[in-house]
């Protein structure tokens, strides 16, 4: 079956996609909707099935995916849970050039005050504490934008992780790598105020045996059915009896 | 006698121009060791500089030490074969106020093999070695009795 898949900027998109390419004999074909119009795209490409998410969507698309007889999935409509992406992020030796602490990759725009104050207090602690992202963090440990080469790298050499995205805890549980989050999770600790992320980063950063613990459940959750390949099956087995409509209501509701 | 050379944007009337120049007119009097300063820029010098002054390129072929004062003069510094010794005298913080650099970036020269840190204060060698590594030790505002033991024993 040939494949095409859009908005690979989104986590689970890209979960997705690394399977399709290296995990299925499913032909895959990623789409950069900035640079090709969706005629030229399914012109070339006739592509069985169209996996994308709900914001890309334009109203007109609904002609050229009948035209080109291509089923449409918005991802949106399966309501798929948080996957583990193991083709990507697998456990590897620390590195000592990576080595810290405690870590935290920064994607979002705008962290909560609160979580921020546990950053500072971090920041100004006796742990090595090294924060990353695509998003500027006004804090001195602030290294920069890393490429998925450093991110792996950085979580296979610090003992704690903070995560601030629930996915993210997927994908540091791949590398084995302990986490803590102010998302509720079934993976791993969380914490909702500076006290509680305190006490856990003191017991955590101590305490190899409880961290490993955390680990060894979070890996095992994640092979037992959570991983991208099992949500790719699920996609792919909504696709045989089922169509997201939202293109051709979109495209009914621009005619009236 | 010793040869040294320190790779700077530009010596101009701001705190680096004005400890660099003081320190390298002191070590000329003693008169044993030749510094060349390689500057990008040519500003008014707020001191009479008694040390030579040439363009960056000519570190290339400069075959003594060399210690470079920021982020541009490192990356240049590194391309150079000659050098003795790579120095880099992390003078300011630089990856804190960088718009939106790679972490690569900063890693191939805060971290590279080939380049030793020098921090400038106590609290900058904490920070440097909590995020890159342990700089060889601390000199502060280019301390000229530092700089000459550091160059004479190359």
């Amino acid at each position: 079956m040939k494949i095409a898949i859009a908005m690979l900027s989104s986590t689970d998109i890209q979960g997705i996609y690394y399977t399709l390419t290296q995990g299925t004999e499913h032909q895959c074909v990623p789409w950069d909707i900035q640079h090709k119009t969706i005629y030229d795209f399914l012109y070339e490409h006739k592509p069985d099935i169209l996996i994308t998410k709900r914001n890309t969507i334009q109203p007109f698309f609904y002609e050229a995916l009948q035209k080109y007889s291509t089923k449409l999935v918005i991802l949106e409509d399966i309501n798929l849970q948080p996957a583990g992406n193991t083709l990507a992020f697998q456990p590897q030796d620390p590195d000592p050039l990576y080595v810290s602490d405690v870590l935290f990759i920064n994607i979002e725009p705008n962290l909560d005050k609160n979580f921020f104050k546990c950053l500072k207090w971090l920041n100004s602690s006796k742990y090595i504490f090294k924060s990353v992202g695509i998003h500027k963090l006004p804090l001195p440990t602030y290294l920069g934008v890393p490429s998925l080469d450093d991110i792996k790298k950085l979580l296979a050499s610090t003992k704690i992780c903070i995560i601030y995205r629930e996915q993210g805890l997927y994908d540091a549980a791949c590398m084995k790598t302990f986490c803590i989050s102010n998302h509720l999770n079934k993976l791993f600790p969380d914490f909702s105020n500076i006290e509680e992320f305190q006490q856990h980063v003191n017991f955590f950063y101590e305490n190899d045996t409880a961290r490993q613990m955390h680990i060894d459940n979070a890996y095992n959750h994640i092979m037992s059915g959570n991983t991208y390949l099992d949500r790719t099956n699920e996609v792919l087995q909504w696709a045989q009896t089922n169509e997201s409509d939202a293109v051709r209501m979109d495209f009914l509701e621009s005619i009236e | 006698m010793n040869r040294a050379g320190i790779l700077v944007e530009c010596i101009n009337l701001s705190q680096l121009g004005i400890c660099l120049t003081t320190a390298l007119n002191e070590i000329e009097q003693k008169n044993i060791l030749d510094v060349i300063v390689f500057n990008y820029r040519w500003e008014r010098l707020p001191l009479v500089a008694r040390f030579c002054m040439m363009q960056p390129f000519e570190a290339w072929g400069f075959d003594a030490p060399i210690m470079a004062t920021n982020l541009k003069t490192a990356m240049l510094l590194l391309k150079c074969p000659l050098p003795t010794k790579k120095f880099f005298y992390v003078w300011d913080l630089e990856w804190l106020y960088q718009k939106s650099e790679q972490y690569k970036f900063y890693q191939s020269i805060y971290q590279n093999p080939d380049l030793e840190l020098i921090a400038r204060s106590e609290s900058h060698a904490n920070l440097i070695t909590k995020c890159w590594k342990k700089p060889l030790f601390i000199m502060e505002n280019f301390d000229h009795a530092k700089l000459t033991e550091l160059f004479t024993n190359q």
